[in-house]
């Protein structure tokens, strides 16, 4: 069976959600991590493991400590396609208004009245 | 506006056009098949039984793009005439089955399933309409885990906000 990795496996483990939110005000190291949590150290050593292969963790040295530094836009993914149907809604909206209002000046050269 | 997700679509316009014109042109096929496509797009509806609990099924096409046809289908939830229409749209095959986004040819983290609900007010002769397209049931699909990653996104937001917001 293939591991999946993306960023809604990242996000679909309320722990992990919890080290991603204690991590996005300011990077920190395992050790820091883990006190925040009753879960054990390897279980959430296991946890990190997975948020960076998702790609939403770097590891980075600084002198002889390791720090976990949230990569907070590849969050964004998330939402990107919100973008897009917002576009798509627009544009057909725009489609309805142009329609609509060659409908009603038909209506008046025709001598209809629109309905009250 | 605190609760609303924001991860919604969320469009709110004013509409030149009484407000019982504008519940027509989203309810009547004859309507519908005239503009229901974004600029540049053509629609063509397989079938259309626009009342609370039944389903149209829709095919927007780009002639001027390569990209295939896409179906939709429309299951109407509620219709308040004429005031507001909640649908729940799904990514479709021409015969109105459910598939998935990489099977329609789009990214796969592409919402297969949506609640949509559109709202007419009258401003006068004029209509205040507004829209909201929900992503709850596709991301609770992926995730497992709504609402509570919203909660996580609020407090992420304020870190992806520009300094000068």
């Amino acid at each position: 069976m293939e591991k999946r990795r993306d960023i809604y496996q990242a996000i679909a483990d309320p722990t992990r959600r919890e080290i991603i939110t204690l991590i996005a005000r300011q990077s920190m190291n395992l050790n820091t991590i883990a006190e925040n949590f009753d879960t054990s150290r390897p279980g959430i050593s296991q946890h990190i493991k997975i948020l960076t292969e998702c790609g939403l963790i770097v590891m980075r040295k600084q002198g002889r400590e390791r720090y976990c530094e949230l990569k907070i836009d590849r969050l964004q993914e998330i939402s990107g396609w919100v973008e897009e149907c917002r576009k798509y809604w627009n544009e057909t909206i725009d489609s309805m208004e142009l329609y609509l209002e060659d409908l009603q000046s038909k209506n008046k050269k025709n001598g209809k009245q629109s309905k009250k | 506006m605190a609760n609303r997700a924001k991860n919604d679509t969320f469009i709110s316009r004013i509409i030149r056009a009484p407000r019982e014109l504008v519940f027509e042109a989203w309810t009547q096929p004859e309507h519908l098949q005239h503009w229901y496509a974004p600029k540049g797009c053509v629609v063509h509806f397989a079938y259309t039984d626009i009342r609370p609990g039944g389903s149209t099924l829709s095919c927007i096409r780009n002639p001027g793009s390569t990209n295939k046809d896409c179906w939709c289908k429309t299951t109407y939830l509620e219709i308040v005439s004429p005031e507001k229409i909640v649908c729940k749209l799904q990514l479709a095959d021409e015969q109105g089955n459910p598939i998935s986004s990489l099977e329609a040819g789009m990214d796969p983290d592409w919402p297969t399933e949506t609640i949509l609900t559109v709202t007419f007010t009258p401003e006068g002769n004029n209509t205040l309409f507004t829209l909201h397209q929900t992503v709850d049931m596709a991301l609770a699909k992926r995730t497992g885990a709504y609402p509570s990653w919203e909660q996580m996104f609020d407090i992420l937001e304020a870190h992806l906000q520009p300094a000068h917001q």
